[in-house]
C-alpha cells in the first residue's frame, strides 16, 4: 500500500466518577452502565472482529482517568452485572407480551440477543473488567490508549493554578500506567481546552502530542503551512494535531450527519416510557420511570410517529454511510496530496460516547470503515498519531492560539451565568492546597491520610462536567451537588489537617465513597511532575 | 483641550497615571486622556452585562453538544418526572459554602471579546464609596482604558464586553478608585490576561512558507471565514 494521506479515528471516551455505595440504587450510574452497554462493548466487539478477520486497523482512544477507575471498581462492575440481569428479565416479560406482534417481537428478540451476549462478554470473557479487553488492542498495536486530565478539569479555567494543572496531569499518568501499565506518551486535553503554556507542562510529564479544534491550528503563529492536515511541533515540545472540520461535519450535523437517517435507531424512545406493564415498572427508580435502554423505534421522520425499529436495515445503511465516509476521505486526500508537498493526515476526532449510546448504529459503522479502508481502496491509510510523528517528524514550529472545541470554540460552555460561581471556590481551594503541601511536605498517619483524600476531593471538585451539566441543563441539580458536596468534604479535611483534629469516622465514610485513585499523594498539588 | 499644548497634555496624562505618555503625539494624548478622565467612558449606573452573547457559530457545535448532553439523559424530553433526591446519609451541610479568601481579583478570558472578572474585597475596602473597576489594553504605546465601571456592589463578578478584533490582546484589570484630584487608587490588580485570538496570524515562517492565496485556500476549506480582509473563525465574536 503506498497511500496518498492518512487518517486517524480519535475516540474520547470519558465519564465523571459517579459511584454512590451509600445507595443501593443510584440513578445516575446508569450513565456508566449505558455506556458500557452501547458503546465500550460494542467497540470492543468490533475491534474483536476486525482482529478476527485480519483486518488491519489503527485507532486512538482517550480512557480518561476517571472511566479507568470506575471500569475497574469492584461495586460499579457487580452493578453492572445487576443492570444487565434486570434488563434480560424484563426482556422475557417482553416477549411474552410481544408474542403475538409481528413488528415488535422480532426486535424484543434482537435485544435478547444483544444483552445476553453483552451479560456472557462482560462477565466471562473479561471477567467484569473492560479495560482488560482496551489492554490487550493496545498491546497488539491497532489501539493507541492516551490519557486525559484526572477528573477531566478544564485547563484554561484552572490555570490560575498551575498546581492544579500538575495535579491533574500527575494523577492521569499515575493511573493510567497503573490500570493499562504504560504511560501515556499522548493525551486528550479535556475538550481539547488548551492555553500557551500548556506544552511546556506535558512536556515534563514524557506527553509527545495532544489534540486542538481546528482553530488551534488554523490560527497558530506563525501561519501552518499545512492547515490541519499536519500536527505542529508547539514552543514546549509535544505536537498538537488539529481537528478536520470536514469529517467532524459529515458525522456530526443535523443535516449532513449520517446520525439522524429515518431508518437508525431513535433514542428518546424508550420501553421505560412507552410500555406501563409490571415487568417494565420493576426496573423504575424510587417509582420514577427512566429510560431502560430498550428502543424499539427508529428515527422515522420528525413527527411523533414512529415506526418499529429493523436491525438488519439499520445495519445496511450503516455500511452505506461508512461507504460516503471513505469516498469523502478519498476525495479530500486527492485534493490535498496535490497542493501539499508531505503525506496529509485528516484527523477526525469524536466523543466516543456518540458512537453506540447517541447513534446506535455508530459502532457498526465504524467496523465496516475499517474494513472498506483495508479492502477496498489504497488511497488512505489509517494510522495513529504516535505512528506519524514517528514517520513523518519534521514538524513546523508555531503557538496555537487558546482554544477549545466547545460551542463557540473558546471557554463559554465552561464560563458563564449558570457556572460561573464555581470558579471562585476552585481557585481558592487551589491556593489552599498549594499552600498545605507546603506546610506539610511529608505527611504521615492521619495528617496524611486527611491531605490525600483532601486532594481526591478537590480534583472531583474540578471536573469539568458540573459546569458542563449547569450549562445544559439536564441533571442539574446533581452536578451542583456534587460540586457542593467536593468542595464541602475539601475544606472539612483540609481543617482536620491544619487543626490536627481528626474525626475518622468521618475519613472513613469519605474516602469509602470518594475512592478512586488509590495511589494518592497529595503532593500532586506543586508545580512539578509527582509520579 | 484641544488648544493645549503636547507638554501641557503631556503633564496632564503624568498626572492621571497614563503609561506611555512620553511617546504619544497629541492625538494620541488626547483621547488617552479622554478615555481616562473620570466623567470618560464611565457611566454612574452600569447595566449588567450578559453572561453570554449569542454568537453566530458552526451549525455542528450546537449538534455536538447535544450529543455530548445525551450522555447525561435518563429520559425524553422534556424531562418527565424526575426522581427523588436520595437522602443525604452524611447530613453535610453542603449548601453552606465556604467564605471566599480576600482581597482577590481574578480576570478570567471567556472567548474573544469577553472576560470575566471576580472578586472580593480586603475588609478595609469593603465598605468604601465609589470603587471602580477599570479593564486597561497593554499596547506598545500607552495603556488604555478599555471599560470602566462602577464596582457593583451586588455581585461579586463582572462580564466585560470588548472589541474582539482589537489588535493587541493584553489587557489587565485594576480596581481602585479616584481621589478627590482625579487620580486614579490602585486597591488590587490583576496581571496582564491575553484575550482568545479570533483570527489567523498574519505572520509567515520563513522555512514554512505559504503564500496567501495558498493559506486562505486551506483555511476556508478547513471549516474558516473570510471575515472583511481577515481570515477567522466562526463563533467566539462578541456582539459588544
Amino acid at each position: 500500500m503506498n497511500p496518498l494521506g492518512y487518517f486517524s479515528l480519535v475516540l474520547h471516551a470519558h465519564l465523571p466518577f459517579v459511584r454512590h455505595p451509600e445507595h443501593e440504587r443510584f440513578l445516575e450510574e446508569d450513565w456508566f452502565f449505558e455506556a458500557l452497554t452501547e458503546t465500550y462493548l460494542p467497540l470492543l466487539e468490533v475491534y474483536e472482529g476486525l482482529a478476527r478477520d485480519g483486518i488491519d486497523f489503527r485507532v486512538t482512544m482517550s480512557l480518561t482517568p476517571t472511566l479507568l477507575s470506575m471500569m475497574t471498581d469492584p461495586l460499579l462492575q457487580q452493578r453492572y452485572v445487576r443492570y444487565l440481569d434486570e434488563r434480560l428479565t424484563l426482556l422475557a416479560g417482553e416477549r411474552a407480551r410481544t408474542a403475538d406482534d409481528p413488528y415488535f417481537h422480532p426486535v424484543v428478540l434482537f435485544y435478547t440477543e444483544c444483552f445476553e451476549t453483552l451479560r456472557r462478554r462482560f462477565v466471562e470473557q473479561y471477567g467484569c473488567d473492560v479495560t482488560q479487553g482496551f489492554r490487550a488492542f493496545m498491546e497488539g498495536g491497532q489501539l493507541e490508549v492516551i490519557t486525559c486530565g484526572a477528573t477531566h478539569g478544564y485547563f484554561p479555567l484552572l490555570a490560575a493554578q498551575e498546581e492544579s494543572l500538575y495535579a491533574q496531569l500527575s494523577m492521569a499518568v499515575r493511573t493510567h500506567e497503573r490500570i493499562l501499565g504504560r504511560r501515556p506518551t499522548g493525551i486528550w486535553l479535556p475538550e481539547c481546552g488548551y492555553l500557551p503554556g500548556v506544552d511546556h507542562i506535558l512536556q515534563r510529564f514524557g506527553i509527545d502530542y495532544f489534540f486542538v479544534d481546528s482553530h488551534g491550528v488554523l490560527n497558530a503563529d506563525p501561519r501552518p503551512k499545512y492547515g490541519v492536515h499536519r500536527p505542529l511541533r508547539t514552543p514546549g515540545g509535544p505536537a498538537a494535531f488539529g481537528r478536520d472540520y470536514e469529517s467532524s461535519k459529515q458525522v456530526w450535523s443535523a443535516e449532513e450527519g449520517y446520525p439522524g437517517d429515518p431508518v437508525y435507531r431513535e433514542f428518546y424512545r424508550d420501553v421505560g416510557f412507552d410500555i406501563d406493564a409490571p415487568h417494565v415498572a420493576a426496573l423504575r427508580h424510587a417509582g420514577v420511570k427512566t429510560f431502560t435502554g430498550l428502543k424499539y423505534h427508529r428515527i422515522t421522520g420528525k413527527g411523533d410517529w414512529k415506526e418499529p425499529y429493523h436491525p438488519g436495515w439499520a445495519r445496511e445503511r450503516a455500511a452505506e454511510h461508512a461507504g460516503n465516509f471513505l469516498f469523502n476521505r478519498q476525495r479530500q486526500v486527492e485534493w490535498l496530496a496535490g497542493v501539499l508537498d508531505r503525506p496529509p493526515l485528516v484527523v477526525a476526532p469524536y466523543d466516543a460516547e456518540l458512537f453506540g449510546h447517541w447513534w446506535y448504529e455508530g459502532p457498526q459503522w465504524i467496523d465496516f470503515l475499517f474494513r472498506k479502508l483495508a479492502c477496498d481502496q489504497d488511497q488512505v491509510q489509517s494510522i495513529t498519531p504516535r505512528e506519524y510523528l514517528d514517520r513523518f517528524g519534521d514538524l513546523q514550529t508555531a503557538q496555537p492560539p487558546e482554544c477549545s472545541w466547545g460551542a463557540g470554540g473558546f471557554h463559554e460552555v465552561w464560563l458563564n451565568g449558570t457556572n460561573d460561581w464555581i470558579y471562585p471556590h476552585l481557585h481558592a481551594a487551589a491556593d489552599h492546597m498549594r499552600a498545605l503541601v507546603q506546610r506539610f511536605p511529608e505527611a504521615d498517619g492521619h495528617r496524611r491520610w486527611a491531605l490525600d483524600q483532601a486532594a481526591r476531593e478537590l480534583l472531583l471538585a474540578q471536573s469539568s462536567d458540573w459546569a458542563f451539566i449547569m450549562k445544559t441543563g439536564t441533571s442539574v441539580d446533581y452536578a451542583v451537588r456534587r460540586f457542593k458536596t467536593h468542595l464541602h468534604r475539601f475544606h472539612r479535611l483540609r481543617e482536620m489537617a491544619e487543626s490536627g483534629h481528626y474525626d475518622t469516622g468521618y475519613l472513613q465514610a469519605v474516602t469509602g465513597r470518594d475512592s478512586l485513585f488509590p495511589d494518592m499523594d497529595y503532593r500532586i498539588f506543586q508545580a512539578q511532575p509527582v509520579f | 483641550m484641544e488648544n493645549k499644548t503636547v507638554q501641557e497634555l503631556r503633564d496632564l496624562a503624568r498626572a492621571q497615571g497614563i503609561k506611555g505618555y512620553s511617546r504619544m503625539r497629541k492625538g494620541e494624548l488626547l483621547e488617552a486622556l479622554k478615555s481616562a478622565a473620570p466623567g470618560g467612558p464611565r457611566t454612574t449606573a452600569p447595566r449588567k452585562p450578559p453572561a453570554e452573547v449569542p454568537a453566530p457559530a458552526h451549525d455542528a457545535d450546537a449538534e455536538e453538544q447535544a450529543i455530548e448532553r445525551a450522555k447525561y439523559v435518563l429520559a425524553p424530553e422534556p424531562a418527565a418526572e424526575a426522581p427523588p433526591e436520595p437522602a443525604d446519609d452524611l447530613h453535610e451541610p453542603i449548601d453552606a459554602l465556604p467564605p471566599l479568601p480576600a482581597p482577590v481579583l481574578q480576570l478570567l478570558p471567556q472567548k474573544p471579546g469577553v472576560l470575566h472578572a471576580y472578586w472580593s474585597l480586603a475588609p478595609e475596602d469593603a465598605g468604601r464609596a465609589g470603587l471602580m473597576l477599570r479593564l486597561c489594553q497593554v499596547s506598545p504605546r500607552a495603556a488604555r482604558i478599555l471599560v470602566e465601571v462602577p464596582l457593583p456592589a451586588d455581585s461579586g463578578h463582572w462580564y466585560f464586553h470588548i472589541d474582539p478584533g482589537l489588535p493587541a490582546t493584553e489587557v489587565y484589570l485594576q480596581l481602585g478608585h479616584y481621589d478627590p484630584e482625579g487620580r486614579f487608587v490602585t486597591a488590587m490588580d490583576h496581571g496582564i490576561v491575553r484575550v482568545p485570538r479570533l483570527y489567523a496570524a498574519a505572520r509567515t515562517d520563513r522555512h514554512w512558507w505559504i503564500s496567501d492565496r495558498e493559506f486562505e485556500r486551506l483555511y476556508l476549506r478547513a471549516g474558516g471565514l473570510k471575515q472583511g480582509d481577515r481570515l477567522g473563525w466562526p463563533g467566539g465574536t462578541s456582539s459588544g
